[in-house]
């Protein structure tokens, strides 16, 4: 497959960037082990740069290994898609990351493929589904970037937004027992989805704690309920939607349900739409104002 | 909680002044009776 025009700018940009001392590493992706894997790519000399690869499975977002130096003071070249860019967003925000510590190169992101489609039909990426998060992304170019990569392009109509969410609320109260109930039973609480967050950027998390034991270790359904809704409490109003814990969750969980709910019902009271789409826009659970809803009884 | 399946009778927000005694007695009795009504929840155990 010859390379196409933005994995060329890529390798020349990180090159660049390299050599001329203006950032001390670049994180990209790379291709993995099969055509449907892009995993991240970290690359520190100038002539490792050709590895660097832009194709339709750039899903993983490379901001949030910016936290495993939090507190270095090298700079990082990072390649940022729509999604990316609100991830590094909510950091500087989160008061994770100074700005001046990432140069980022921003990718106008047309849409990316669905890996699990690839893997289970074989069919090549042009037959491909778009990935589950891209069917109804509002932000395709990168909100926050140095340069871009690319010209930008326009948001596609997003495919049913929010559908699980509506297809859920629409249910029974029992029903929708059964539904996370089944779910969450298969949970291996491997920490995936917290591990993989942007918005989980805590330095201590409270399930990881021993003194006090918020979380037992015993994997049961009762632990494994309380991990998953309690995380997603938690990353409300900072969650970007960029579905990584749903693509990274080994048993599949519909993760992005609860999430998507949660910012749903910040948009229908706060008219919060989105988290990390400006550097000002703070999450509306993060501060108050006088004129709140304020619905008690 | 109602969209996780936990029935909404055993939620209540309710704002109460610390000067509002018997405000405060009626709304927790109230919370009570409702959640007596709905029975013990099994959903959050171990089952």
């Amino acid at each position: 497959m010859p390379e196409n025009e933005v994995t060329l700018r890529m390798r020349r940009r990180a090159k660049e960037l390299l050599a001329g001392g203006e950032v001390q590493q670049v994180i990209g992706w790379e291709k993995g082990t099969f055509w449907y894997q892009s995993p991240p790519v970290f690359i520190r000399q100038p002539e490792e740069a050709d590895r660097l690869v832009w194709d339709d499975f750039c899903l993983a977002n490379p901001a949030i290994y910016l936290l495993d130096d939090r507190y270095g003071q090298e700079r990082v070249g990072l390649f940022v898609k729509g999604c990316d860019a609100r991830a590094v967003v909510r950091l500087i925000q989160d008061r994770q990351l100074v700005r001046e510590r990432v140069y980022l190169l921003g990718i106008p992101c047309p849409g990316l493929k669905d890996p699990e489609a690839a893997r289970t039909t074989g069919r090549e990426s042009a037959q491909l589904p778009p990935a589950r998060r891209c069917q109804h992304c509002l932000y395709p170019n990168p909100v926050l970037y140095d340069e871009l990569l690319a010209q930008t392009v326009a948001p596609r109509p997003p495919l049913a937004p929010r559908a699980a969410v509506k297809a859920l609320e629409a249910k029974g109260v029992e029903e929708r027992f059964r539904y996370w109930r089944e779910h969450f039973r298969r949970c291996l609480r491997c920490f995936a989805c917290r591990n993989v967050c942007p918005a989980c950027n805590c330095t201590a998390c409270l399930f990881d704690l021993a003194r006090p034991t918020w979380l037992a270790k015993e994997v049961d359904p009762a632990n494994n309920w309380f991990y998953g809704l309690v995380r997603a409490l938690h990353v409300a109003g900072r969650c970007i939607e960029c579905g990584e814990c749903e693509r990274v969750c080994p048993v599949g969980l519909p993760l992005m349900a609860l999430n998507e709910k949660l910012a749903k019902d910040l948009e229908e009271l706060f008219g919060f739409k989105g988290a990390g789409l400006d550097l000002e826009g703070l999450p509306p659970l993060s501060f108050w104002q006088p004129d709140d809803p304020d619905h008690f009884a | 909680m109602s969209y996780v399946g936990i029935e909404p009778e055993r939620f209540r927000a309710a704002w109460v002044s610390g000067a509002e005694g018997a405000r405060f007695a009626r709304v927790v009795a109230e919370l009570t009776e409702a959640v007596r009504r709905v029975g013990p929840s099994r959903k959050l155990g171990d089952a």
